[in-house]
C-alpha cells in the first residue's frame, strides 16, 4: 500500500496553510508533529476527502483517492480534531450507528470486543456527554477502527489527556494491526517515542523532515549543548537566546540545554539529542 | 440509518414544544374572530334549524314576504314618530310600533342574508340543503396560513442539517460511505414525513373541538351547500376539510425540504432561522393581493375561499415537484460542499 501526497497546497483566502507536501506513506505508524496552526488538520482533512486542496491530489497504489469514492472511504478511519459526536447518544449507539454508515451491522460479541479493545464496555450504556475527555478520545478511536480501515487518521487523540491515558493510548496504537497506515497528529513530543515508526515534522504548511526518530536525533547531532552556570546568568542568557532552555536545577547553579549550530559558550559540551531537542531545534527559532 | 437520524433529530424536549403546540392549536378556535357578522347569528340559527333540510321556492317567497312586512315597518319610522310628536297616537301605541321596529330592523340584514343564499341555491340548478353552517363557515373562513405549524416544521426541520455543521460531526459523516447521500436521504425522509404527519395532526386538533360543537351533525353535507363557496365536485364538507388539509401537509413537506436546502446552503443555525422565517411567513402577508402564490406555497391559500381560482390537483403536483427540486438539491450540496470552517 502507498499513499501518495503529489505536491498539496492549501490556501484559505490569502492565508497558506499548505506549501506543496510532497510526501510517500506506506504500513506503518506517522506520526504528524507541528505547532499549532501549522497545517496538520488542513493536511488530514485533505487525506479524509472533506477538504479540496487548492492544487495537487491523493493517491493510494496510483488512484486518485477522491475519484475511488466510497471505495476510499471503506478503507478508511477519520477521528477529526473535534468529532463532535452526538451528545444524547450512548457510547454502544455511537459506535453501532457510525459502523453502520460503513455498512457494518454489529452484533453484540462484536460490539463487546471493540469496546473492550479501548476499555470502555462498562460505559456502554453511558450518554456521551457524560464521558471524561479520555474515554471519549477512546471511543472516537473505537469508532474510527470501526470497519478495519486500512488508513487511519486520528487527530491529536491525546490533546488534553492525563499521562495515565496517554498510556492507554499509546497501548492502543500498538495493539493495532501493523498492516495500517496509521497516521495522529499531534504537538507533543512525548507521545511520539516508542509510538511512532516515523515522525512527518510540519512547519508552516511545509513538511521539513519526514524519517524515523532515531534519524531525527541524529540529523542534529552536535547542535545540541548543555552548560552549568549560575542562576541569574542563566535566566539573564535564556532571555536572550530562544534556543536556550534551564533542564534542571541545582542549589545554586543550573543545567542549560542549548540548541546551536555552533559552541555556543566555551565551557557547553555536546549533549545527546532527543526528539524534543529536534522540536526545539526545528520550532524555537534555534535553527541556523 | 432512519433510526439514529430520529433519535437525533426527536429528542424528548422537541416532542414537547410540539405537543405544547398541538394543544395551542385546538385551543385556538375557541378564540372566535372579532369580526361583525353582516347579520344576526342567534336569528340565522333560529332560522336555519326550523327550516333545516332540502331547499325549496317555499322558504324563499316565505323570506320575501317577511322581507316586504321588514321594509314595511321600517317605512313606516319616520311618519309614526312625527305622528306621536304631533299627539296623534299614544306612548303607548307609539312604544308598540317601535318594539316591531326593532325587531324587524333585527331580522333585517338576516334576512337579507338569507336570500342571497337562496338566490345562491337557485344559481346551483341542483338540489341543496339548508342548514346551519355558521361552524363550518367559521372554520373555513378562518383556515388561513398556520402560523403556529409553520413554526412546528422549523423547529423541527432546521436543526436537522444546521447541527452536523455545528458539532462538526459532518466531517465523520463525509468520511463514510454511508454518511453522504444515504444519511442526507435519511434526514430528508424524515423532515418531510414528520412534517406530512405533523400538518395532519394539527388539522386533526383544529377540526375535533368544532366537530364536538356540534359541526359534527352537518359534516357529511356537501361543500357547495356553504354560501360563497361554489366547489364544484360532490365533495362533503369534511371531505374538502381532508383536501384542503392534504394540500396542506404537502405544502409543509415542501417547506421542509427547503428549510433542510437552505440549511446546507446556509449552514448557520442562526440565520437558517431567520431566513426561513422571513421567507415562509412573508409571503403569507401577501396571500390577499396574490391568489395565484398558492401555487407557490399553498399553505397559505385560504381554504375554500381560492378554489374558484385554483386547481388543487394542479397544487399538489406543484408541491411534488417542488420536493424533488429541493431534496436534490440538497442532497447534491451536502455531499459536495467541503468544510467550511474547521478549527
Ligand atoms: N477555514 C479556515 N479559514 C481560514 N484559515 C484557516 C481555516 N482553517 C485553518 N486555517 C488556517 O490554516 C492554518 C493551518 O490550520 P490547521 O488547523 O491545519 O493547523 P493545525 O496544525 O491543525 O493546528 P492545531 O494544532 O491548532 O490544530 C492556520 O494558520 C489556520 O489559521
Ligand atoms: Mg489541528
Amino acid at each position: 500500500m502507498e499513499l501518495k501526497f503529489n505536491g498539496i497546497s492549501k490556501s484559505y483566502g490569502r492565508k497558506e496553510a499548505l506549501k506543496g507536501v510532497d510526501i510517500n506513506l506506506s504500513e506503518g505508524v506517522y506520526a504528524l508533529l507541528g505547532p499549532n496552526g501549522s497545517g496538520k488538520t488542513t493536511l488530514m482533512n485533505i487525506l479524509a476527502g472533506v477538504l479540496r486542496p487548492s492544487s495537487g491530489d491523493v493517491t493510494l497504489d496510483g488512484r486518485d483517492t477522491v475519484s475511488m469514492g466510497n471505495d476510499f472511504r471503506r478503507i478508511l478511519g477519520y477521528l477529526p480534531q473535534d468529532p463532535g459526536f452526538y451528545p444524547g447518544f450512548t457510547v454502544e449507539e455511537l459506535l453501532k450507528y457510525f459502523a453502520s454508515l460503513k455498512g457494518i451491522k454489529l452484533s453484540s460479541g462484536e460490539v463487546k470486543e471493540k469496546l473492550d479493545f479501548v476499555n470502555l464496555y462498562d460505559e456502554r450504556r453511558t450518554r456521551y456527554k457524560a464521558l471524561s475527555g479520555g474515554m471519549k478520545r477512546r471511543l472516537g478511536i473505537a469508532i474510527a477502527l470501526a470497519g478495519d480501515p486500512k488508513i487511519l487518521i486520528l487527530d491529536e487523540p491525546t490533546a488534553g489527556l492525563d499521562p495515565k491515558e496517554r498510556v492507554r493510548f499509546r497501548n492502543i496504537i500498538s495493539g493495532i494491526g501493523r498492516d495500517k497506515i496509521i497516521i495522529y497528529a499531534t504537538h507533543i513530543v512525548s507521545d511520539i517515542e516508542s509510538i511512532a515508526d516515523r515522525v512527518i515534522l510540519l512547519k508552516k504548511g511545509e513538511v521539513i523532515d519526514l524519517s524515523t526518530t532515531a534519524q531525527m536525533t541524529a540529523s542534529i547531532e552536535g547542535s545540541v549543548w548543555s552548560c552549568v552556570m549560575e542562576r541569574d546568568r542563566a535566566e539573564e542568557y535564556v532571555e536572550q537566546n530562544p534556543g536556550a532552555l534551564i533542564t534542571s536545577t541545582g542549589a545554586d547553579t543550573v543545567t542549560l540545554k542549548i540548541i546551536s549550530g555552533e559552541r555556543p559558550l566555551p565551557d557547553a559540551v555536546n549533549a545527546r539529542p532527543t526528539l524534543e531537542d529536534v522540536y526545539m531545534y526545528h520550532f524555537l527559532g534555534g535553527e541556523q | 440509518m432512519v433510526r439514529y437520524e430520529i433519535k437525533k433529530l426527536i429528542p424528548l424536549k422537541l416532542c414537547l414544544i410540539i405537543l405544547l403546540l398541538l394543544l395551542l392549536q385546538s385551543l385556538s378556535v375557541y378564540i372566535r374572530p372579532l369580526k361583525d357578522r353582516e347579520y344576526s347569528e342567534t336569528l340565522y340559527r333560529q332560522f336555519c334549524e326550523h327550516y333545516e333540510g332540502i331547499y325549496d321556492k317555499s322558504i324563499q317567497e316565505l323570506l320575501l314576504s317577511r322581507k316586504i312586512w321588514i321594509d314595511d315597518v321600517i317605512a313606516k319610522h319616520d311618519e309614526t314618530q312625527s305622528e306621536y310628536h304631533l299627539g296623534r297616537i299614544t306612548l303607548k301605541e307609539f312604544s308598540a310600533y317601535m318594539d316591531i321596529y326593532t325587531e324587524a330592523m333585527a331580522q333585517s340584514s338576516t334576512v337579507n342574508y338569507l336570500l342571497k343564499k337562496c338566490e345562491y341555491y337557485d344559481s346551483l340548478n341542483r338540489p341543496a340543503e339548508f342548514f346551519c353552517d355558521t361552524q363550518w363557515l367559521d372554520m373555513y373562513e378562518n383556515d388561513g396560513f398556520d402560523y403556529l405549524l409553520v413554526f412546528a416544521v422549523m423547529i423541527l426541520c432546521v436543526p436537522a442539517f444546521t447541527s452536523e455543521y455545528a458539532a462538526g460531526s459532518r466531517t465523520v459523516l463525509m468520511t463514510t460511505p454511508g454518511g453522504r447521500e444515504k444519511t442526507a436521504a435519511a434526514k430528508l425522509i424524515i423532515c418531510t414525513l414528520t412534517s406530512f404527519f405533523l400538518t395532519m395532526l394539527f388539522r386533526t386538533a383544529r377540526l375535533v373541538p368544532v366537530m364536538n360543537a356540534g359541526a359534527m351533525k352537518y359534516a357529511g353535507k356537501p361543500a357547495y351547500d356553504l354560501l360563497n363557496y361554489p366547489f364544484g365536485t360532490d365533495i362533503s364538507l369534511i371531505g374538502a376539510y381532508e383536501s384542503f388539509s392534504v394540500m396542506k401537509a404537502l405544502e409543509a413537506s415542501c417547506m421542509a425540504s427547503f428549510i433542510c436546502l437552505l440549511s446546507v446552503l446556509v449552514q448557520n443555525r442562526t440565520f437558517v432561522y431567520f431566513l426561513s422565517a422571513v421567507l415562509l411567513y412573508a409571503p403569507a402577508m401577501m396571500m390577499d393581493y396574490l391568489p395565484d402564490a398558492a401555487y407557490v406555497s399553498s399553505s397559505y391559500a385560504k381554504a375554500l375561499a381560492v378554489t374558484p381560482y385554483i386547481s388543487l390537483i394542479r397544487v399538489n403536483i406543484s408541491c411534488m415537484i417542488r420536493i424533488g427540486v429541493y431534496v436534490s438539491i440538497c442532497i447534491a450540496v451536502w455531499r459536495a460542499r467541503y468544510v467550511r470552517r474547521e478549527i
